[in-house]
């Protein structure tokens, strides 16, 4: 592939196909840890690290693991690296780990992670899955970041944990707790599709039809575009009835 | 079986294994480092209530059957003291508190670690048992309207106590508040068994005391968990502090000039409230009184089935000090309600009160029959003094 190319893969992860905002996973963490900046940033650096390594192993392992027992491979890989991520954190960084607490340890059911393991580093090499993972682990960070900032600032009134002079007294303490984490993310989507909007709209999730329960009766190679299956359809369907007509005369 | 069906479980094994071993290989290299990151949290979480410790060490509880069930961890300290967490149930369970016992034998902290108490007190409580001993752990008071959850605490501060002379080779202290009160009098005193009368506590003006028992064979006066005994007007006990025995001295005095009266004989004395009632050098009236409130119901709204206990001291008829020594209101669970009669800044309300002016002081919102009840005990008080005085 060409250098624009590589440059797509990971611009597509940090923008185009946002993990939070566009593609809509890892809801959860996400509004767990944007409470403040310090535990997005961790998290979002701990995510990002896993993705990496997990992109790397399953992309080199992609030739090497049947199909019917791909998934619980990449689980294993998954949550292999956040247990060694665990680990260095619990020994070099104790109050990161804290910090952190349960949803360190969720990052191994984080749908990004096995998500681009099963859209992504299955499919392609180990260097474009690398780039993937980092460009998706960045936008999971930016995302994350820019959540928090928002909750932290204008919910507590510090940054990194330090008192704002004048926004201590003024802070809007809703959006430190779930509604106003809440409030936050949908606000935050919706500016990210009225950026998108002007750039041709927002990318459609692509999921691939294996383990679809539909999958026996669609004539989709993948759920990436509904407007293409509908056209489809219905020149089938236009197909169908032309040829009763033909047998009809 | 195939090499198609063979493949899949042998390349998920493989990973397995790979993975296992790579952790293995992190967890060696990480986990001495994670076992000294425990090991300071621990220190520095044992250390907030054991002050002067540098290093525990566990202490294995399995050695005796002794130690109390609400002990689920130790450890002793390098300067002669221990640390213990107790497990116990208040309003509900899981009440876990941290107790540090110093060298001595006393409580040197308690800390709240985690409860799902109705009520916050427990956060707080721990404070109170400073210095507290395996004898005096019980004059710490309970909390008005948060009972259950503070005799949890201090029952448990109480095992860790135990606890402690227990990991020191002793034995553990059950008796209950009554005989340790009982046996310490006894030793004061140099006899054995034997019972005692409490006269009054705090609504005398007794000198700064904070008790005085008599029974025939002399009087122990209890000041600041000292035992000072008297036989003939003479102090008996030895090595007593100066400032200690001024105080249980200006007690005798007030209890040696006192007489008791025959209120048998006088007509019109309310005799199922004013129980006692004892006259004083100057003349003024110190009574034991009976609230006849919703305590004395017993019903399912309260658990004691007995009536609250009130010392009322009256002067040229009118009240000099009022002190609740035992409120038996409190109901069932953790409504405050009648408790009030229980806290000085009710019951000092009627400080400086008489005859004429009692209703001034209102009766409480969700607590009238309690009330009610000790500003009725209040004014029978003050009948009987006007009736003692001839007034």
């Amino acid at each position: 592939m060409t250098k624009n190319n590589k440059l797509l893969i990971f611009l597509k992860g940090v923008i185009l196909e946002n993990p939070v905002l566009v593609l809509i996973l890892g809801t959860c963490p996400t509004l767990a840890t944007t409470t403040s900046m310090i535990s997005a940033l961790s998290m979002g650096l701990a995510a990002t690290a896993v993705l990496v390594c997990s992109n790397i192993v399953i992309s080199a392992l992609r030739s090497i693991i049947p199909d019917t027992v791909r998934i619980p491979c990449y689980i294993v890989v998954i949550a292999g690296f956040v247990t060694i991520v665990q680990m260095v954190l619990e020994a070099y960084l104790p109050d990161i780990y804290e910090m952190l607490g349960v949803y360190l340890a969720l990052i191994v059911v984080n749908c990004i992670i096995l998500g681009r393991a099963e859209m992504f580093a299955r499919k392609n090499g180990i260097l474009d899955s690398a780039i993937d993972g980092v460009g998706m682990g960045l936008g999971f960070l930016v995302a994350l970041l820019a959540m928090a900032t928002v909750r932290e600032v204008i919910g507590a009134g510090t940054v990194f944990g330090i008192e704002i002079p004048f926004l201590i007294d003024y802070r809007i303490p809703i959006l430190t707790m779930a509604p106003g984490g809440f409030l936050v993310y949908g606000i935050l989507i919706a500016v990210m599709n009225k950026i998108m909007a002007k750039k041709g709209g927002v990318k459609r999730k692509s999921f691939s039809c294996e383990g679809c329960p539909s999958a026996s009766m669609c004539n989709k190679t993948s759920c990436s575009d509904i407007e293409e299956l509908q056209v489809n359809n219905a020149s089938a369907e236009t197909k169908t009835v032309n040829e009763e007509a033909q047998d009809g005369n | 079986m195939t090499k198609k069906n063979l493949m899949p479980t042998v390349v998920l094994t493989s990973i397995c294994l790979v993975v296992a071993l790579l952790l293995s290989a992190v967890n060696f290299f990480t986990s001495e480092q994670i076992r000294k990151n425990n090991d300071a949290k621990l220190t520095a979480g044992l250390v907030e209530v054991l002050a002067g410790a540098d290093t525990f060490e566990p202490i294995d509880l399995e050695q005796s059957t002794n130690y109390p069930s609400t002990v689920t961890k130790g450890y002793k300290a390098n300067n002669g003291g221990c640390v213990f967490e107790m497990t116990t149930v208040g309003y509900k369970s899981g009440l876990v508190i941290l107790v540090g016992v110093d060298s001595e034998g006393k409580v040197s902290g308690a800390k709240c670690l985690s409860s799902s108490e109705t009520l916050s007190h427990e956060k707080t409580y721990g404070s109170s048992f400073l210095g507290s001993t395996i004898s005096t752990v019980f004059d710490v008071a309970l909390i008005s309207g948060a009972t259950k959850t503070t005799e949890a605490y201090r029952n448990a501060v109480r095992d860790a106590l135990n606890a402690f002379a227990i990991a020191n080779g002793g034995a553990a202290d059950d008796r209950t508040p009554e005989e340790i009160l009982s046996d310490n009098l006894n030793e004061a005193l140099g006899t054995e068994g034997k019972t005692f009368s409490k006269w009054f506590t705090s609504a005398v003006n007794i000198g700064g005391a904070d008790a005085v028992y008599y029974n025939s064979d002399g009087v122990v006066i209890a000041v600041d968990d000292v035992y000072v005994a008297y036989v003939d007007g003479t102090v008996v006990t030895d090595g007593v502090d100066a400032d200690i025995l001024s105080k249980a001295d200006a007690a005798y005095t007030v209890y040696s000039t006192s007489s008791k009266l025959d209120i048998s004989g006088i007509s019109g004395i309310n005799s199922t409230v004013v129980k006692e009632i004892y006259e004083l050098a100057d003349g003024s009236l110190a009574m034991n009184l009976e609230v006849q409130g919703y305590g004395i119901k017993g019903d399912k709204y309260t658990k004691s089935g007995k009536p609250s206990y009130v010392e009322i001291v009256i002067s040229g008829g009118t009240i000099v000090k009022v002190v609740t020594v035992e409120q038996n209101e409190t109901p069932m669970g953790e409504l405050p309600a009648g408790t009030v009669i229980g806290d000085s800044s009710y019951y000092g309300q009627y400080d400086g009160k008489d005859i004429t002016n009692l209703d001034s002081v209102d009766l409480v919102s969700g607590a009238t029959i309690s009330t009610d009840a000790y500003r009725k005990a209040i004014q029978a008080a003050l009948n009987a003094y006007g009736l003692v005085k001839g007034e």
